[in-house]
């Protein structure tokens, strides 16, 4: 990918607090249409990246460039082209929703009449919707709720999200997977710092952990999100393996009393076919399950070496 | 300019629209004040005694500095504010000129309250006669304003601690009047020569508030 097609470009950045050095020679290359998933342990400097790509602080050294400007130069066209939800909410607390959306549109170029017609089609519904509360009074989830309704005003083309989904309740979370969506389809890149593994899982095209300064790109991540990993517990048994791939048309491995194999495509068909085909060659079958959640598996391994 | 502007509508909804609690504390020292200036009155438009007004202004100021910067900077409103599209200069002056003009409104509001109440005792004041006096102590306190608003702007960048904005700002200005007086024990100093002095402070803290609030000082963590 050449760095014209990226829209978000990141050069070997340093960025040191003191003596300690957070973000150390860290690089990353991200195109149009990306929801990039940033994981990371506590104090690891994912917010600190996120305010270096947003203009808000400069690095040591390196470059960074989103949409093709330096976000620390060209501020004022920047902002009106990017999303931002960060660490707190950023609500004027004694201004009702509508009347800091209203600050916020003016600030960004958005008319009210654009803004009233997003704010009744995508938030006159929910929580928020209620106009007469000042925003001070909202729980936090309303507050979060807020922030992401400013985010998405006049649907920029980059969007900056840390730890969006926090406090979020289910009905709150779907609006926000749809809104996520829908920016992704119109070519908007979209990075995510979170937490919230299952929101990363569920949303994100690749995933980056950041540590000891730097990003490692998870690999394989969008195929072990599509693909479904499964283990069958019989006895361990090459020939047992084999029939697996051969019925389910997946990649099986051997582990302790575990055949676990991955397929690309829902095989819920198969398994009762690879059963009677497993007990008819004498094997135990003891247990059939998916493992849905490989990503966080992924995580679990790359935090422990094993990866 | 429009940028400002924005940002002191802003400022004027979120007062505006505050508990009805913070009009009824404004209200009741606005009143107390005007009633200490009453008794003060003939020394004030005299030349003297001006010290009542220019200490109200480190009050209303310094009040207006918390809740327009050190506030926002607590809940995390200025970091998006820094994010909205708005230039940093157009938000610093917006809020000084937002801290200095309502200040300003506050103060006049207790020195015509002043006069109506020595009128109401039944003493006798010449409103026409003393029109230049009282226009030269609204200047003096304006420009305290001035200097209090670019320093309460200065200080919240500054200062990690919020709780010490308000005893340094008055700190400030104490040590300016203090010099002043100290001075005029030794020349004869005019009150002009205050005005300077606190118009030269004030452009001093604004041009130091605009260089911390382009830095990253502005996002460090308030500490208690």
């Amino acid at each position: 990918m050449s760095d014209s097609e990226c829209t978000v470009s990141v050069k070997n950045i340093y960025k040191k607090f003191g003596n300690r050095e957070v973000l150390q020679d860290l690089s990353l290359s991200l195109h149009a249409g990306t929801v990039f998933g940033l994981v990371g342990l506590n104090g690891t400097g994912k917010t600190t990246l996120i305010r270096i790509l947003l203009g808000l602080l400069e690095a040591d050294s390196g470059t960074s460039t989103v949409l093709g400007m330096n976000p620390a130069e060209q501020r004022r066209g920047y902002y009106r082209r990017v999303g931002v939800v960060l660490e707190h909410n950023g609500f004027f607390g004694n201004l009702t929703v509508r009347d800091n959306l209203s600050f916020f549109a003016g600030a960004r170029g958005v008319s009210k009449q654009e803004m009233e017609n997003y704010f009744n089609l995508y938030w006159s519904d929910t929580a928020i919707g209620n106009d007469t509360k000042r925003v001070k009074y909202y729980s936090r989830g309303q507050k979060m709720q807020c922030a992401l309704c400013r985010a998405f005003l006049g649907w920029p083309e980059v969007y900056f999200l840390d730890e969006p989904v926090a406090a979020l309740d289910m009905e709150a979370y779907n609006r926000f997977c749809a809104m996520i969506r829908k920016a992704q389809a119109e070519g908007a890149t979209i990075i995510i710092s979170s937490h919230q593994l299952d929101a990363i899982e569920d949303l994100c095209t690749s995933v980056g952990i950041l540590e000891n300064g730097s990003i490692s790109l998870l690999e394989g991540f969008s195929e072990k999100k599509n693909g479904a990993l499964w283990y069958v517990r019989t006895e361990r048994n090459e020939n047992y393996k084999k029939d697996v791939e051969r019925i389910t048309g997946g990649a099986a491995e051997l582990s302790d009393g575990y055949i676990q194999f991955t397929v690309s495509e829902p095989c819920e068909e198969k398994i009762s076919a690879l059963v009677a085909c497993l007990v008819s060659r004498g094997a135990s079958v003891f247990e059939v399950r998916p493992e849905s959640r490989s990503f966080r598996k992924s995580i679990r391994q790359f935090y422990t070496g094993k990866v | 300019m429009k940028d400002s502007w924005l940002i002191i509508r802003k400022e004027w909804t979120g007062f505006a629209k505050s508990d009805r609690g913070v009009f009824l504390v404004y209200g009741v020292l606005v009143l107390a004040w005007s009633v200490l200036l009453s008794s003060n009155i003939e020394t004030l438009l005299a030349g003297a005694g001006y010290l009542w007004l220019i200490f109200f202004s480190v009050i209303v100021s310094g009040n207006f500095s918390n809740t327009t910067f050190s506030a926002e900077r607590i809940s995390g409103s200025l970091e998006i504010l820094l994010t909205s599209g708005v230039s940093r200069t157009a938000i610093l002056l917006g809020k000084i000129a937002f801290v200095i003009a309502m200040s300003i409104v506050l103060g006049f509001i207790c020195y015509v309250l002043a006069v109506g109440i020595y009128l109401f005792k039944g003493e006798k004041i010449d409103l026409i006669l003393n029109i230049i006096p009282a226009g030269r102590m609204m200047i003096l306190y304006s420009t305290a304003c001035f200097m209090n608003g670019a320093c309460g702007a200065w200080l919240a960048v500054r200062v990690n601690n919020p709780r010490l904005l308000h005893f340094v700002n008055l700190f400030v200005l104490v040590l300016i009047v203090a010099v002043h007086a100290f001075l005029s024990t030794f020349f004869s100093l005019s009150i002009w020569s205050l005005f300077v002095a606190l118009a030269f402070m004030g452009g001093l803290f604004m041009l130091l508030a605009v260089r911390d609030f382009k830095s990253d000082r502005v996002l460090q963590p308030v500490v208690y």
